[in-house]
C-alpha cells in the first residue's frame, strides 16, 4: 500500500515537472530539390533565415543542409549556428548573436546541433545563422545548397553575409535547408498545482511507514 | 537484493552502451577514412582589368552633385545611369569583384593563385614616347604609354599583396592587353602601333619589370616556399636556352620569351602514392606571334615531366595557363535586332594564319595538326589529358573538348576564368537587358576556379562566383532590379579533373 502510494506521488511530480513539453519545428525551409544553385559556407560567406518564436519558447536544435560539393571537407568538421534578434540585424555589421553553438559536419545532408536549450525572452522575429566562426575551422568550406522545397514552416526572410563589411542582406538572397525545433513553455500555474499534489503524496506515504522508509530506499 | 538487481541491471545497460558506442567510434572511423584530404590546391582566375570607356553597366554608381541638397543622400548605390568609381577609372581595375574575389580565396587558403593574365588595361607602347620633347605638364606624361602602364601594374601589385601574407603565392601569366599594343588606345605620338593590336618586345619587356620577380622567385626561392610551404623545381623558360624558340609550331616569335612561357615542378607532400605536379605557363600573345600557343616548346616539355614522374615513381598531373582560350566559348550574344549570333573566335581559334609545321611529336606520337595552331596545342594538351585554364572571354566556362587532330581518346577539360572583374563579354545589348533566353545562368558571374589535390591523388575542380547584381525578368532579359552582387555560389563542380 505504501509503495503504492509512493509510486503514484513519484509519477504525479515526475508529470508535472515544468519544461517538458512536446518540441516543434519553428523554421522548416524545406530539403534542397537539387546542387545546383549552391552556396559556399566558408570563413567570409555566411547565410541567415528569419523565423518567429514565442516569449518563453526553448530552441532545442538547429539543423542545416549542408554538402562537401567543394571537395574540402571531412566528417567531424564544424561549423556556427547562431540566433540573432529579429531587430537590427540587417545591414548592421555590429550584430551579435543571442546564442551560438557549434554543428559538427558528419555527411551530406541535415547536420547541425541538438541538445541545445536558448530560451526566448521576448517573442518576436529572430535570425537562425550558419557561419563559419572560431573555434571552427577557418579552412571549412561547405556548400549550402539552393532551390529547396517541401518546408512546412517558411522562413519569413532569407539573408546572406559576404563579408564586405555591411554585415547581412536580404537583397538577393537564395533560399536554403534551415530547420529550428522548439519547445512551447508550459502553462506554470496547473504544473505547480500537480507538483504540490505530489509532493503532498510523497510526506503522506513517508508519515505511515516511518523514519526509515527515506533512507532505506535512498541506499 | 533491489540492489543487486539494480546493480544487474546498470552493467547490462552500460554493456549496451559500452557496445553501441564502439560501435559508434568504427563507424565514424570508416567515415573519416572515406575523407580525401586536401595536400595542395590553387586558384586561378583572369582579367580584372577595367575598361575607361566600355565599362559594365552594372558597375556604375550613382553619385550627387557637389554640394546639392541631395548629396548626403547618395550613398553610392548602383545605378545604370551612373559613372565609373574614380578609383577603378584611374587606375583602370575593377576593384569591387576582384577585391572580393580575392577576400574569399585568402579564406580558402590555396597555395598558389595564377592569374591568367590582363591585370592592366595597357595596350599601349611603352616606350620613350616620341613625343617627350614637346611634353610640358606632368598629367600629360603620366598618361603616356609607359608611365600609365607602370601605374596601373603598381596598383594591381598592392592589391594582391596581401594574399602572400596568407599563404597564397601569384603565379603570373601575360595577357593581350598586357603584351599588345591597340593603335587606337596608345597615347604616342606618333602612334608607332601596327593597325589594330599586336604584341611587341617593348611590352613584353613591361610586364617582366613589373612581374619578373615572381616569376625569378620560383628559381631563386626567397619567399615561394616560405609562403606556399612547398619548393618549386624550376623546369623551362627560365634562360634564353630553354624558353620558346621561334619557328614551327611555336610560331613565328621574333623576341626573346626567356620568363614568358615558363615551367616548374611541385611535389605535393601526403599523397597516398607519389604526385609531380607539373605547371607550365605560356604566352598566347607573343611578339611576332599573336595568338599562337608554343606548341613544339609544351611537348617536349610535357614530355620531359612525363619522363622525371616515370624516374621519380610518381603520378604526373599537368595544369597549363594561358591567358587565351583554345575554343572560343559562344555564349548567348544577341546583334541590335535581339536575334542570337555566333561569337567571333577570339582565342588560339582567331588565328587563320597556315602553320607550316603539319605535325607535332612527341612522347612517341605524331600529332597531325593540319596546319592549325589550336589543334596543334590541343593535341598536345590531349596526348596528356592535361587541363587548360585560360582567361580573355570575361565570362566562366568549363567544358570537356575532344582532340581536334583526333591522335587521342581524352577529352581534357578547357576552364575559362576570365571573369575578374572586367566588364562582361556577355553585355547588356540591346540593353539594359540581358539576351534571353539564357545561355548559360552564369554568364554574367564574376567568378573564379579552385583546383584541390588530394591525398589519393584525385583532382578536384570547383568554380565559385556571384552575380551582378542584377535582377533579370526571365521573359525579356530586362532588369527589374539592381543591387548589390548576389551570395557566393558554386557554379561548376567536377570531382575527377584527370
Amino acid at each position: 500500500m505504501n509503495s503504492k502510494i509512493l509510486m503514484t506521488g513519484i509519477l504525479m511530480a515526475a508529470a508535472s515537472l515544468p519544461g517538458i513539453a512536446s518540441a516543434s519545428l519553428v523554421l522548416d525551409t524545406g530539403t534542397p530539390t537539387s546542387n545546383a544553385m549552391s552556396m559556399s559556407l566558408d570563413s567570409g560567406d555566411f547565410y541567415a533565415a528569419q523565423f518567429s518564436l514565442a516569449a518563453g519558447s526553448t530552441v532545442t536544435s538547429i539543423q542545416a543542409y549542408v554538402t562537401n560539393a567543394f571537395f574540402a571537407d571531412s566528417p567531424g568538421d564544424t561549423f556556427t549556428l547562431a540566433i540573432y534578434s529579429g531587430t537590427n540585424f540587417l545591414n548592421n555589421r555590429n550584430a551579435s548573436a543571442l546564442f551560438a553553438t557549434q554543428g559538427t559536419y558528419t555527411g551530406d545532408g541535415w547536420n547541425g546541433a541538438g541538445g541545445l536549450s536558448w530560451t526566448a525572452s521576448t517573442s518576436g522575429n529572430y535570425w537562425a545563422a550558419v557561419e563559419i566562426n572560431p573555434p571552427g575551422d577557418s579552412a571549412v568550406q561547405l556548400a549550402l545548397p539552393s532551390p529547396v522545397s517541401g518546408g512546412t514552416v517558411a522562413a519569413q526572410d532569407f539573408a546572406f553575409n559576404d563579408g564586405s563589411g555591411n554585415g547581412y542582406s536580404d537583397a538577393g538572397a537564395l533560399p536554403f535547408g534551415i530547420q529550428v525545433t522548439a519547445a512551447s513553455p508550459v502553462p506554470l500555474p496547473p504544473s505547480l498545482w500537480l507538483f504540490a499534489c505530489g509532493a503532498l503524496a510523497l510526506g503522506l506515504a513517508a508519515r505511515r511507514k516511518g523514519p526509515g522508509l527515506l533512507s532505506q530506499n535512498a541506499i | 537484493m533491489r540492489i543487486d538487481e539494480s546493480g544487474s541491471k546498470w552493467g547490462v545497460a552500460t554493456s549496451v552502451w559500452l557496445t553501441m558506442a564502439l560501435a559508434l567510434s568504427l563507424g565514424a572511423g570508416d567515415f573519416a577514412q572515406a575523407a580525401d584530404p586536401v595536400v595542395f590546391s590553387f586558384a586561378t582566375v583572369g582579367d580584372s582589368r577595367q575598361d575607361p570607356a566600355t565599362f559594365d553597366q552594372t558597375t556604375a554608381l550613382a553619385i550627387g552633385a557637389p554640394g546639392a541638397a541631395d548629396q548626403a543622400s547618395s550613398p553610392g548605390y548602383p545605378s545604370l545611369s551612373g559613372t565609373l568609381l574614380p578609383q577603378d577609372a584611374q587606375w583602370l581595375t575593377s576593384t569591387k569583384p576582384f577585391a572580393r574575389i580575392l577576400r574569399t580565396i585568402q579564406t580558402e587558403k590555396p597555395n598558389l593563385l595564377v592569374f591568367n593574365g590582363d591585370m592592366i588595361y595597357g595596350y599601349g607602347r611603352p616606350e620613350l614616347p616620341p613625343q617627350l620633347a614637346s611634353i610640358t605638364t606632368l598629367p600629360t606624361l603620366m598618361k603616356t604609354d609607359a608611365v600609365f602602364e607602370y601605374l596601373q601594374y603598381a596598383f594591381w601589385r598592392g592589391i594582391v599583396a596581401p594574399l602572400f601574407e596568407t599563404g597564397t603565392y601569384v603565379v603570373p601569366v601575360p595577357g593581350n592587353h598586357e603584351t599588345q599594343c591597340s593603335s587606337t588606345k596608345s597615347t604616342n605620338s606618333p602612334n608607332n602601333c601596327a593597325s589594330g593590336k599586336a604584341a611587341y618586345p617593348e611590352n613584353e619587356q613591361a610586364y617582366l619589370a613589373n612581374m619578373g620577380d615572381l616569376i625569378e622567385d620560383i628559381q631563386v626561392n626567397e619567399r615561394f616556399q616560405t609562403v606556399t610551404g612547398v619548393a618549386p623545381v624550376p623546369i623551362n623558360g627560365f634562360t634564353s636556352a630553354t624558353a620558346p624558340a621561334t619557328g614551327g609550331n611555336n610560331g613565328p616569335l621574333n623576341a626573346n620569351e626567356t620568363e614568358l612561357s615558363y615551367s616548374f615542378d611541385i611535389t605535393p607532400t601526403g599523397t597516398t602514392v607519389p604526385e609531380l605536379l607539373h605547371f607550365v605557363v605560356i604566352n598566347t600573345d607573343p611578339s611576332g606571334a599573336d595568338a599562337t600557343a608554343p606548341s613544339d616548346w609544351l611537348a617536349a616539355d610535357l614530355s620531359a615531366a612525363k619522363s622525371r614522374a616515370a624516374t621519380a615513381g610518381a603520378i604526373p598531373k599537368y595544369f597549363v595557363f594561358g591567358h587565351k582560350p583554345a575554343f572560343t566559348y559562344d555564349y548567348n550574344l544577341v546583334n541590335a535586332k535581339g536575334a542570337h549570333q555566333t561569337v567571333s573566335p577570339g582565342g588560339l581559334d582567331a588565328n587563320t594564319g597556315v602553320d607550316p609545321s603539319a605535325s607535332v611529336s612527341t612522347d612517341g606520337v605524331t600529332i597531325p595538326t593540319g596546319g592549325n595552331y589550336r589543334n596543334a596545342f590541343w593535341g598536345v594538351i590531349a596526348h596528356y589529358n592535361a587541363t587548360y585554364f585560360s582567361g580573355h572571354e570575361h565570362i566562366v566556362n568549363v567544358q570537356a573538348i575532344a582532340d581536334p587532330t583526333k591522335t587521342s581518346t581524352n577529352t581534357p577539360y578547357q576552364v575559362i576564368v576570365g571573369a575578374g572583374g572586367s566588364p562582361f563579354d556577355d553585355t547588356l545589348a540591346p540593353g539594359p537587358a540581358e539576351p534571353v533566353p539564357f545561355t548559360n545562368p552564369w554568364d554574367r558571374f564574376y567568378g573564379w576556379a579552385l583546383v584541390q589535390v588530394h591525398q589519393s591523388g584525385a583532382v578536384t575542380l570547383s568554380v565559385q562566383g556571384f552575380n551582378d547584381g542584377a535582377t533579370y525578368n526571365t521573359s525579356t532579359g530586362a532588369i527589374s532590379s539592381l543591387g548589390a552582387s548576389g551570395p557566393l555560389q558554386l557554379l561548376y563542380s567536377i570531382s575527377s579533373l584527370q
